[in-house]
Protein backbone atom coordinates (compact mmCIF):
# COMPACT_ATOMS: atom_id res chain seq x y z
CA UNK A 1 0.00 0.00 0.00
CA UNK A 2 2.19 3.07 -1.51
CA UNK A 3 -0.32 5.41 -2.73
CA UNK A 4 0.33 9.12 -2.16
CA UNK A 5 -1.28 11.25 0.05
CA UNK A 6 -3.33 12.57 -2.11
CA UNK A 7 -4.10 9.24 -4.21
CA UNK A 8 -5.36 7.94 -0.84
CA UNK A 9 -7.86 10.92 -0.60
CA UNK A 10 -8.74 10.23 -4.02
CA UNK A 11 -9.34 6.60 -2.98
CA UNK A 12 -11.57 7.16 0.13
CA UNK A 13 -13.24 9.44 -1.92
CA UNK A 14 -14.63 6.77 -4.29
CA UNK A 15 -15.15 4.54 -1.37
CA UNK A 16 -17.45 6.70 0.61
CA UNK A 17 -19.20 7.80 -3.17
CA UNK A 18 -17.98 11.13 -2.75
CA UNK A 19 -16.55 11.92 -6.13
CA UNK A 20 -17.90 12.84 -9.51
CA UNK A 21 -18.64 10.64 -12.23
CA UNK A 22 -15.86 11.10 -14.43
CA UNK A 23 -13.69 10.91 -10.88
CA UNK A 24 -15.12 7.33 -10.46
CA UNK A 25 -13.92 6.25 -13.90
CA UNK A 26 -10.61 8.26 -13.40
CA UNK A 27 -10.29 6.00 -10.19
CA UNK A 28 -11.82 2.32 -11.22
CA UNK A 29 -9.48 2.31 -14.62
CA UNK A 30 -6.25 3.40 -11.46
CA UNK A 31 -7.45 -0.14 -9.43
CA UNK A 32 -7.96 -2.35 -13.26
CA UNK A 33 -4.35 -0.89 -13.57
CA UNK A 34 -2.33 -0.12 -11.24
CA UNK A 35 -1.42 -2.74 -8.75
CA UNK A 36 -0.26 0.20 -5.53
CA UNK A 37 -4.37 0.84 -6.13
CA UNK A 38 -5.27 -2.60 -6.30
CA UNK A 39 -3.46 -3.46 -3.10
CA UNK A 40 -4.75 -0.42 -1.19
CA UNK A 41 -8.75 -0.95 -2.31
CA UNK A 42 -8.14 -4.30 -0.92
CA UNK A 43 -6.42 -3.41 2.28
CA UNK A 44 -9.65 -0.64 2.68
CA UNK A 45 -12.20 -3.72 2.07
CA UNK A 46 -9.93 -5.47 4.41
CA UNK A 47 -10.09 -2.68 6.50
CA UNK A 48 -13.90 -2.12 6.90
CA UNK A 49 -15.18 -5.94 7.22
CA UNK A 50 -11.81 -6.04 10.56
CA UNK A 51 -14.46 -3.29 12.01
CA UNK A 52 -17.13 -5.26 11.21
CA UNK A 53 -16.36 -7.74 12.76
CA UNK A 54 -14.93 -6.09 16.06
CA UNK A 55 -18.08 -4.06 16.12
CA UNK A 56 -20.27 -7.44 15.64
CA UNK A 57 -18.59 -9.23 18.51
CA UNK A 58 -19.04 -6.27 20.72
CA UNK A 59 -22.77 -6.59 19.83
CA UNK A 60 -23.12 -10.13 19.97
CA UNK A 61 -21.15 -10.13 23.91
CA UNK A 62 -23.72 -7.26 24.72
CA UNK A 63 -26.76 -9.77 24.04
CA UNK A 64 -25.59 -12.48 25.13
CA UNK A 65 -25.09 -11.03 29.00
CA UNK A 66 -28.54 -10.34 28.68
CA UNK A 67 -28.79 -13.89 28.69
CA UNK A 68 -27.53 -14.45 31.89
CA UNK A 69 -30.71 -15.62 33.28
CA UNK A 70 -31.04 -18.52 30.96
CA UNK A 71 -27.26 -19.19 30.69
CA UNK A 72 -27.62 -20.24 33.94
CA UNK A 73 -29.85 -23.11 33.62
CA UNK A 74 -28.42 -23.88 30.38
CA UNK A 75 -24.92 -24.25 31.97
CA UNK A 76 -26.16 -26.59 34.75
CA UNK A 77 -27.55 -28.45 32.12
CA UNK A 78 -24.50 -29.38 30.37
CA UNK A 79 -22.79 -29.72 33.70
CA UNK A 80 -25.35 -33.22 34.13
CA UNK A 81 -24.74 -34.59 30.33
CA UNK A 82 -21.14 -33.77 30.25
CA UNK A 83 -21.07 -35.77 34.11
CA UNK A 84 -22.89 -38.75 32.33
CA UNK A 85 -21.02 -38.58 29.16
CA UNK A 86 -17.46 -38.79 31.58
CA UNK A 87 -19.33 -41.77 33.16
CA UNK A 88 -20.20 -43.17 29.53
CA UNK A 89 -16.71 -43.06 28.16
CA UNK A 90 -15.32 -44.63 31.46
CA UNK A 91 -17.16 -47.77 30.89
CA UNK A 92 -16.50 -48.16 26.93
CA UNK A 93 -12.89 -46.59 26.50
CA UNK A 94 -11.24 -48.13 23.79
CA UNK A 95 -7.45 -48.11 23.86
CA UNK A 96 -6.78 -47.20 20.17
CA UNK A 97 -4.80 -43.82 20.11
CA UNK A 98 -5.78 -41.58 17.04
CA UNK A 99 -3.04 -42.04 14.32
CA UNK A 100 -0.42 -38.73 14.66
CA UNK A 101 0.50 -38.01 11.08
CA UNK A 102 -2.95 -38.58 9.73
CA UNK A 103 -4.22 -36.23 11.95
CA UNK A 104 -1.38 -33.77 11.36
CA UNK A 105 -2.01 -33.49 7.37
CA UNK A 106 -5.79 -33.54 7.90
CA UNK A 107 -5.58 -30.08 9.63
CA UNK A 108 -2.41 -28.73 8.60
CA UNK A 109 -1.42 -26.17 5.51
CA UNK A 110 1.08 -23.38 5.31
CA UNK A 111 -0.13 -20.48 6.31
CA UNK A 112 -0.58 -17.86 3.95
CA UNK A 113 1.94 -14.80 2.66
CA UNK A 114 -0.10 -11.74 3.78
CA UNK A 115 3.11 -9.42 3.95
CA UNK A 116 4.08 -9.36 0.48
CA UNK A 117 2.66 -9.23 -2.55
CA UNK A 118 3.87 -11.93 -5.06
CA UNK A 119 4.61 -9.89 -8.21
CA UNK A 120 7.17 -7.63 -6.75
CA UNK A 121 10.55 -9.33 -5.47
CA UNK A 122 12.94 -5.87 -5.33
CA UNK A 123 14.71 -7.04 -1.78
CA UNK A 124 15.70 -9.50 -0.38
CA UNK A 125 13.19 -10.12 1.68
CA UNK A 126 10.41 -9.76 -1.12
CA UNK A 127 12.77 -12.26 -2.82
CA UNK A 128 12.09 -14.54 0.16
CA UNK A 129 8.31 -14.60 0.37
CA UNK A 130 8.26 -15.31 -3.36
CA UNK A 131 9.85 -18.27 -3.02
CA UNK A 132 8.10 -19.11 -0.21
CA UNK A 133 4.97 -18.79 -2.27
CA UNK A 134 6.24 -20.91 -4.54
CA UNK A 135 7.20 -23.41 -1.89
CA UNK A 136 11.04 -23.18 -2.68
CA UNK A 137 11.08 -23.48 1.36
CA UNK A 138 14.31 -24.24 1.46
CA UNK A 139 15.63 -21.42 -0.15
CA UNK A 140 13.37 -18.93 1.47
CA UNK A 141 14.94 -20.10 5.19
CA UNK A 142 18.32 -18.96 3.77
CA UNK A 143 16.33 -14.86 4.81
CA UNK A 144 13.98 -16.06 7.20
CA UNK A 145 16.40 -18.09 9.41
CA UNK A 146 18.96 -15.04 9.44
CA UNK A 147 16.27 -12.94 11.34
CA UNK A 148 14.35 -12.74 14.99
CA UNK A 149 12.07 -10.52 13.33
CA UNK A 150 8.85 -11.79 14.59
CA UNK A 151 7.92 -11.81 10.79
CA UNK A 152 11.04 -13.94 9.44
CA UNK A 153 10.51 -15.91 12.85
CA UNK A 154 6.80 -17.47 12.12
CA UNK A 155 7.46 -17.63 7.86
CA UNK A 156 11.30 -19.53 8.74
CA UNK A 157 8.67 -22.11 11.15
CA UNK A 158 6.33 -22.65 8.57
CA UNK A 159 9.41 -23.75 6.00
CA UNK A 160 10.36 -25.94 8.73
CA UNK A 161 7.28 -27.78 9.18
CA UNK A 162 6.60 -28.02 5.45
CA UNK A 163 10.18 -29.37 5.19
CA UNK A 164 9.26 -31.86 7.88
CA UNK A 165 11.58 -30.19 10.52
CA UNK A 166 9.30 -30.18 13.04
CA UNK A 167 11.97 -30.03 15.86
CA UNK A 168 12.97 -26.47 14.11
CA UNK A 169 9.20 -25.43 13.83
CA UNK A 170 8.21 -26.11 17.10
CA UNK A 171 10.82 -24.07 18.66
CA UNK A 172 10.37 -20.76 16.70
CA UNK A 173 6.15 -21.09 17.14
CA UNK A 174 6.85 -21.51 20.80
CA UNK A 175 8.79 -18.39 20.80
CA UNK A 176 6.21 -16.70 18.95
CA UNK A 177 3.50 -17.90 21.12
CA UNK A 178 5.26 -15.40 24.27
CA UNK A 179 5.80 -12.55 22.28
CA UNK A 180 2.70 -10.53 21.61
CA UNK A 181 1.94 -9.75 17.52
CA UNK A 182 -0.44 -10.25 15.06
CA UNK A 183 1.48 -14.09 15.10
CA UNK A 184 0.55 -15.22 18.03
CA UNK A 185 -3.29 -16.85 17.88
CA UNK A 186 -1.43 -18.40 14.69
CA UNK A 187 1.65 -20.11 16.02
CA UNK A 188 -0.40 -21.64 19.16
CA UNK A 189 -2.32 -23.12 16.43
CA UNK A 190 0.74 -24.72 14.62
CA UNK A 191 2.79 -25.55 17.81
CA UNK A 192 -0.20 -27.80 18.62
CA UNK A 193 -0.07 -29.24 15.05
CA UNK A 194 3.75 -29.45 15.30
CA UNK A 195 2.89 -31.56 19.02
CA UNK A 196 0.67 -33.90 16.98
CA UNK A 197 2.77 -34.58 14.64
CA UNK A 198 5.26 -35.73 17.10
CA UNK A 199 3.18 -37.43 18.56
CA UNK A 200 2.47 -35.43 22.01
CA UNK A 201 -1.10 -35.31 22.45
CA UNK A 202 -1.68 -33.84 25.87
CA UNK A 203 0.60 -30.88 24.60
CA UNK A 204 -0.96 -30.68 21.33
CA UNK A 205 -4.61 -30.30 23.23
CA UNK A 206 -2.95 -27.76 25.89
CA UNK A 207 -1.94 -25.31 23.23
CA UNK A 208 -5.89 -25.69 21.05
CA UNK A 209 -7.28 -24.90 24.26
CA UNK A 210 -5.40 -21.10 24.53
CA UNK A 211 -6.70 -20.36 21.39
CA UNK A 212 -10.17 -22.64 21.41
CA UNK A 213 -12.47 -19.38 21.28
CA UNK A 214 -10.59 -17.34 18.58
CA UNK A 215 -12.09 -16.80 15.33
CA UNK A 216 -11.66 -18.92 13.01
CA UNK A 217 -10.16 -21.67 15.39
CA UNK A 218 -13.35 -22.60 17.37
CA UNK A 219 -14.04 -25.40 15.06
CA UNK A 220 -11.26 -26.96 14.02
CA UNK A 221 -10.14 -27.06 17.81
CA UNK A 222 -13.04 -28.80 18.90
CA UNK A 223 -12.55 -31.24 16.14
CA UNK A 224 -9.42 -31.80 16.55
CA UNK A 225 -9.43 -32.04 20.28
CA UNK A 226 -11.92 -34.50 20.35
CA UNK A 227 -9.94 -36.42 17.94
CA UNK A 228 -7.01 -36.09 20.01
CA UNK A 229 -9.14 -37.14 23.18
CA UNK B 1 -37.27 3.47 13.89
CA UNK B 2 -35.91 7.21 14.55
CA UNK B 3 -35.41 6.61 17.73
CA UNK B 4 -33.19 3.21 17.30
CA UNK B 5 -31.37 4.74 15.02
CA UNK B 6 -30.47 7.82 16.80
CA UNK B 7 -30.00 5.95 20.20
CA UNK B 8 -27.52 3.69 18.46
CA UNK B 9 -25.69 6.80 16.62
CA UNK B 10 -25.43 8.16 19.89
CA UNK B 11 -23.87 4.83 21.47
CA UNK B 12 -27.17 3.88 23.16
CA UNK B 13 -28.01 0.24 22.60
CA UNK B 14 -30.98 -0.18 25.26
CA UNK B 15 -33.58 0.40 22.74
CA UNK B 16 -31.87 -2.19 20.71
CA UNK B 17 -31.64 -4.60 23.72
CA UNK B 18 -35.53 -3.73 24.03
CA UNK B 19 -36.30 -5.10 20.46
CA UNK B 20 -33.89 -7.99 21.37
CA UNK B 21 -35.66 -9.34 24.17
CA UNK B 22 -39.37 -8.32 23.04
CA UNK B 23 -39.22 -10.33 20.10
CA UNK B 24 -36.86 -13.22 20.90
CA UNK B 25 -39.21 -15.41 22.27
CA UNK B 26 -41.62 -15.15 19.47
CA UNK B 27 -39.19 -15.93 16.58
CA UNK B 28 -37.66 -18.75 18.38
CA UNK B 29 -41.38 -20.43 18.71
CA UNK B 30 -41.79 -19.88 15.25
CA UNK B 31 -38.51 -21.69 14.33
CA UNK B 32 -39.16 -24.76 16.42
CA UNK B 33 -42.83 -24.79 15.02
CA UNK B 34 -41.77 -24.46 11.35
CA UNK B 35 -38.04 -26.49 10.93
CA UNK B 36 -36.19 -29.15 12.69
CA UNK B 37 -33.60 -27.37 15.06
CA UNK B 38 -33.20 -26.68 18.40
CA UNK B 39 -33.78 -23.40 20.48
CA UNK B 40 -29.95 -22.57 20.78
CA UNK B 41 -29.81 -22.24 16.68
CA UNK B 42 -32.98 -20.64 16.48
CA UNK B 43 -31.25 -18.04 19.42
CA UNK B 44 -27.96 -17.97 17.70
CA UNK B 45 -30.11 -16.82 14.43
CA UNK B 46 -31.99 -13.79 16.09
CA UNK B 47 -28.78 -12.49 17.84
CA UNK B 48 -27.37 -12.55 14.37
CA UNK B 49 -30.08 -11.02 12.69
CA UNK B 50 -30.19 -8.08 15.44
CA UNK B 51 -26.53 -8.20 14.88
CA UNK B 52 -26.66 -7.58 11.43
CA UNK B 53 -29.36 -5.03 11.94
CA UNK B 54 -27.36 -3.00 14.22
CA UNK B 55 -24.30 -3.19 11.85
CA UNK B 56 -26.10 -1.74 8.96
CA UNK B 57 -27.43 0.85 11.21
CA UNK B 58 -24.02 2.12 12.16
CA UNK B 59 -22.63 2.12 8.18
CA UNK B 60 -25.74 4.55 7.49
CA UNK B 61 -27.10 1.66 5.47
CA UNK B 62 -30.74 2.27 7.16
CA UNK B 63 -32.34 5.51 7.24
CA UNK B 64 -36.32 4.08 7.21
CA UNK B 65 -37.95 0.82 6.85
CA UNK B 66 -40.53 -0.10 4.09
CA UNK B 67 -42.23 -2.79 6.74
CA UNK B 68 -41.73 -2.75 10.97
CA UNK B 69 -38.55 -3.50 12.77
CA UNK B 70 -39.97 -6.82 13.67
CA UNK B 71 -40.76 -8.05 9.78
CA UNK B 72 -37.27 -7.07 9.10
CA UNK B 73 -35.58 -8.92 11.68
CA UNK B 74 -37.61 -11.99 11.31
CA UNK B 75 -37.01 -11.84 7.49
CA UNK B 76 -33.38 -11.01 8.09
CA UNK B 77 -33.33 -14.06 11.03
CA UNK B 78 -35.18 -16.57 8.98
CA UNK B 79 -32.00 -16.36 6.47
CA UNK B 80 -29.69 -16.68 8.66
CA UNK B 81 -31.26 -19.53 9.84
CA UNK B 82 -31.44 -21.00 6.84
CA UNK B 83 -27.78 -20.20 6.14
CA UNK B 84 -26.96 -22.30 9.20
CA UNK B 85 -28.80 -25.15 8.44
CA UNK B 86 -27.35 -25.05 5.14
CA UNK B 87 -24.37 -25.35 6.40
CA UNK B 88 -25.19 -28.20 8.43
CA UNK B 89 -27.10 -29.76 5.65
CA UNK B 90 -30.22 -30.31 7.62
CA UNK B 91 -33.72 -31.62 6.26
CA UNK B 92 -36.22 -28.94 6.46
CA UNK B 93 -39.53 -29.58 8.09
CA UNK B 94 -42.00 -28.12 5.42
CA UNK B 95 -42.34 -24.19 5.65
CA UNK B 96 -45.81 -22.94 6.56
CA UNK B 97 -46.68 -20.04 5.06
CA UNK B 98 -45.55 -16.83 6.32
CA UNK B 99 -47.22 -13.19 5.90
CA UNK B 100 -44.14 -11.43 6.48
CA UNK B 101 -43.01 -9.74 3.32
CA UNK B 102 -39.22 -10.80 2.21
CA UNK B 103 -37.27 -7.55 2.06
CA UNK B 104 -34.26 -7.49 -0.19
CA UNK B 105 -31.73 -8.76 2.42
CA UNK B 106 -28.89 -7.89 0.32
CA UNK B 107 -27.25 -5.69 2.60
CA UNK B 108 -27.95 -8.58 5.87
CA UNK B 109 -26.57 -11.48 4.02
CA UNK B 110 -22.96 -10.86 4.86
CA UNK B 111 -21.80 -12.63 7.35
CA UNK B 112 -19.62 -10.07 9.53
CA UNK B 113 -17.95 -13.05 11.48
CA UNK B 114 -16.90 -14.80 8.58
CA UNK B 115 -13.45 -13.41 7.77
CA UNK B 116 -10.63 -14.32 5.57
CA UNK B 117 -6.66 -15.10 7.11
CA UNK B 118 -5.68 -11.69 6.19
CA UNK B 119 -8.72 -10.02 7.77
CA UNK B 120 -8.18 -12.22 11.00
CA UNK B 121 -4.48 -10.55 11.06
CA UNK B 122 -5.74 -7.40 10.57
CA UNK B 123 -8.26 -7.54 13.32
CA UNK B 124 -5.41 -8.50 15.81
CA UNK B 125 -2.78 -6.04 14.00
CA UNK B 126 -5.88 -3.74 15.09
CA UNK B 127 -5.44 -4.29 18.74
CA UNK B 128 -1.87 -3.08 18.58
CA UNK B 129 -2.19 0.11 17.12
CA UNK B 130 -3.52 1.64 20.34
CA UNK B 131 -7.34 2.88 21.53
CA UNK B 132 -6.80 6.45 19.91
CA UNK B 133 -5.28 4.95 16.23
CA UNK B 134 -8.08 2.24 16.24
CA UNK B 135 -11.17 4.50 17.30
CA UNK B 136 -10.02 7.01 14.63
CA UNK B 137 -10.27 4.56 12.00
CA UNK B 138 -12.75 3.32 12.91
CA UNK B 139 -14.17 6.92 13.22
CA UNK B 140 -13.39 7.18 9.48
CA UNK B 141 -13.40 3.58 7.90
CA UNK B 142 -16.67 1.82 9.48
CA UNK B 143 -18.57 4.64 10.82
CA UNK B 144 -18.12 7.21 7.50
CA UNK B 145 -17.43 10.36 9.93
CA UNK B 146 -16.30 13.11 7.35
CA UNK B 147 -12.51 14.41 9.07
CA UNK B 148 -14.24 17.18 10.52
CA UNK B 149 -16.76 15.81 12.77
CA UNK B 150 -13.57 13.20 13.76
CA UNK B 151 -11.08 16.47 14.33
CA UNK B 152 -14.54 17.31 16.87
CA UNK B 153 -14.66 14.15 18.41
CA UNK B 154 -11.16 13.18 18.78
CA UNK B 155 -10.43 16.55 20.08
CA UNK B 156 -7.85 17.73 17.19
CA UNK B 157 -7.13 21.15 16.48
CA UNK B 158 -8.26 20.79 13.22
CA UNK B 159 -9.23 18.58 10.20
CA UNK B 160 -5.77 18.86 9.10
CA UNK B 161 -4.34 17.66 12.23
CA UNK B 162 -6.81 14.80 11.95
CA UNK B 163 -5.80 13.88 8.36
CA UNK B 164 -2.52 13.77 9.25
CA UNK B 165 -3.36 11.41 12.43
CA UNK B 166 -5.23 8.92 10.57
CA UNK B 167 -2.37 8.60 7.76
CA UNK B 168 0.50 8.17 10.82
CA UNK B 169 -1.98 5.45 12.13
CA UNK B 170 -2.51 3.67 8.87
CA UNK B 171 1.06 3.12 8.86
CA UNK B 172 1.22 2.43 12.36
CA UNK B 173 -1.20 -0.57 11.19
CA UNK B 174 0.90 -1.51 8.20
CA UNK B 175 4.34 -1.39 10.09
CA UNK B 176 2.19 -3.86 13.12
CA UNK B 177 1.20 -6.39 10.15
CA UNK B 178 4.76 -6.78 8.81
CA UNK B 179 5.56 -7.79 12.11
CA UNK B 180 7.65 -4.26 13.05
Amino acid sequence: MSLSAGDMDLLDGYLRGELTASQEAQVEEKIHRDLDWQEAYAFHQDLEKAFMYTEGMQMKNFLRTTESGSADRISWLWAACLFLAVIAGALFWVADQPDSETLFQSYYEPYPNIVQPLNRANDTRELAFRYYDTQQYQKALQYFSNSDETVALFYAAQCYLALANTEKAKENFEKLTTRSSPYQVAATWYLGLGYVKTGHHAKAVEQFLKIENEVGYRQKVQQLVKALE
Amino acid sequence: MKDIIKSIEAGDNSQLEMLYQTYKQEFIEWTLKSYTVNEEIAMDAFQEAVIAFYLNIRKGKIQQLDSSVKTYLFAIGKNKLLNKMRKEQKEMLIEREETWTEADLSDFTIDPFEVNERQDYLIRALQQIGEKCRQLLQLFYFDGNSMEAISIKMGFKNENVAKTQKLRCLNTLKDRMKGK
